[in-house]
């Protein structure tokens, strides 16, 4: 048996205390706390995206622009006939002349009892929604427009895809800047470990000297220092998560309260608690390892 | 006889300095018992330094145990330290570490376990007279009791080499002879013992010791000033 374990387990007798330096736990646990609430945020948009992004990009949007009402309601019957005829289509859902005025209101004004009225005045298109089994292809879309301008030559096809993207292309971003924050935090983390190690390692100097001289090698000296590391680090990892949790919880109880249905859209799946939970251990085996790197880099300095 | 340490031209420089050893050239043998005397500056310590493996030489060769520790990697020299017992001049004990504790790391470092090291460390302490003082902080010993611990913390290993920076310098003549009588009686059992000391006196109280006199960082003639003819000297190569 060497060193390695014997000072593992009771070296205490060989250091004056038990931590390294004073403010490292307290630093780790802010880093933890922050990463905590970052990898929330990115957890919950990564998974609304991924959740709305299928759903959203097999929805289509058929808009008959004709003027002649009656026309019109003709060629939205025989779309939707032609529609619900395809194999790739797993729901059509024409709207109705109330749907679209309602719609519309906020914008032009309309209501049911000016509807008519307004009809003549503003033609209203035809809008029928809908839902495809797969997402359709370029290849498919062209051929539905084709057909569906056979039957009414002012047609347009419009994907969701088209309006949702942009929006995409912000939480991507968002996840990014996000994953951008976790490696900043992380980089921190490491300086203040690497700070506190050599802290640490002057502190220590006279004990360090003997014991290398006694014949300790730079493993079994790296380890005593990786050990309180590691005691520290998971000590505010563990005030971080607890209070990282707490805070995600109390956000999320806001939110609920005042949009729900917001909320339930950006809710945290149960794999994002589990990615949480890590967070701490991470963080921990992080500074031991930059704990590791750092002893056996001072102790490589002197023979 | 086997020797344990062989110095070829060795030269030590500290930074861009002059050269504080200067073309050392001896060996040690086993079981042999060695004087290092010279004046203050001379380069007995930097010569012990050498010795327990806290420095690399800047020149020359040197072989421990049939080894060539100059060019050996940092990563196996650990395993020579552990067989290399040392007194430091200024003691170096521990401070936040009892007697016991001190006299028990060379032990512990080894890997020895908790339950085996009492018996070995209580003994050492009765023999040195500190059994009572075994929870005693260094801080709370006389210059004296600190010198003995480090002593006992040096020889607890059974080391094959013992290197001492003038053991005696701080315990009263009674116990200065005790404490060779130690290095004696280690000796006898094998281990090579060398001792940098100003004592001259201490010279005569070993049999058989030899002397290694150190002048202006080089080993001094043979036929030097030291009267001292009952202690043969050690001869450069």
């Amino acid at each position: 048996m060497g060193l390695k374990s014997t000072l593992a387990r009771d070296d205490s007798k060989i250091f004056s205390d038990g931590r390294i330096a004073g403010p490292m736990p307290w630093v780790i646990a802010i880093m933890v706390f922050l990463t905590i609430l970052a990898s929330a945020a990115g957890v919950a948009i990564a998974a609304s995206a991924s959740q709305n992004n299928e759903t959203l990009a097999r929805k289509m949007t058929v808009q008959i622009l004709e003027e002649e009402p009656i026309k019109r309601n003709n060629q939205r019957t025989q779309i939707v006939e032609y529609l619900r005829k395809l194999p790739q289509t797993e729901s059509v859902t024409p709207l109705s002349d109330a749907d679209i005025i309602q719609l519309l209101e906020p914008w032009l004004g309309l209501n049911e009892d000016t509807a008519f009225e307004s009809n003549e005045l503003i033609p209203l298109p035809a809008i029928i929604d809908v839902q495809m089994k797969v997402i359709a292809d370029e290849p498919l879309r062209i051929q539905m427009l084709s057909e569906m301008q056979s039957i009414a030559p002012s047609v347009r096809l419009d994907t969701q895809e088209s309006w949702i993207a942009p929006l995409y292309d912000l939480m991507r971003s968002f996840i990014y800047l996000i994953f951008a924050l976790i490696l900043l935090l992380a980089a921190a983390t490491s300086a203040t470990v690497v700070l506190a190690v050599r802290s640490a390692l002057d502190t220590h100097r006279n004990t360090l000297d003997i014991m290398h001289l006694m014949g300790s090698t730079d493993s079994q000296i790296s380890r005593l220092f990786q050990r309180r590391v590691a005691v520290d680090a998971f000590f505010g990892g563990a005030i971080g998560f607890i209070f990282g949790c707490l805070t995600i919880w109390f956000i999320s109880s806001r939110l609920n309260n005042l949009i729900a249905g917001v909320v339930s859209q950006i809710s945290m799946p149960w794999y994002g608690w589990i990615i949480l939970a890590l967070i701490p251990l991470l963080m921990g085996i992080l500074s031991i390892v930059i704990a590791r790197w750092t002893v056996r880099g001072a102790m490589k300095k002197i023979l | 006889m086997q020797t344990v340490v062989n110095f070829e031209n060795v030269g030590l420089r500290y930074g861009a300095g002059a050269e504080a050893l200067s073309g050392l050239s001896f060996k040690l043998f086993a079981g042999s018992f060695y004087f290092l005397t010279g004046a203050s500056g001379a380069g007995k310590t930097s010569l012990l330094k050498l010795l327990y493996l806290a420095h690399r030489p800047s020149r020359g060769m040197i072989k421990m145990f049939g080894e060539d520790i100059v060019t050996m990697p940092r990563d196996r020299l650990p395993g020579f330290r552990r067989r290399i017992g040392v007194v430091f001049q200024d003691f170096r004990l521990l401070n936040h570490l009892s007697a016991f504790d001190n006299i028990a790391m060379p032990l512990r470092i080894s890997g020895i376990e908790e339950k085996d090291l009492e018996g070995p460390v209580n003994e050492l302490l009765s023999w040195i007279g500190l059994a009572d003082r075994a929870s005693a902080r260094p801080t709370t010993l006389s210059g004296g009791e600190q010198q003995r611990v480090a002593i006992a913390r040096a020889v607890i290993g059974r080391p094959e080499i013992l290197v001492a920076d003038e053991p005696t310098g701080n315990v009263d003549p009674e116990m200065a002879v005790r404490l060779l009588q130690l290095f004696a009686g280690l000796n006898k059992l094998g281990t090579t013992v060398i001792v940098a000391t100003h004592d001259i006196h201490l010279l005569r109280e070993i049999e058989g010791a030899q002397m290694m006199r150190l002048k202006d960082g080089q080993l001094s003639d043979p036929t030097g000033s030291l009267k001292n003819p009952a202690v043969p000297l050690v001869l450069n190569n």
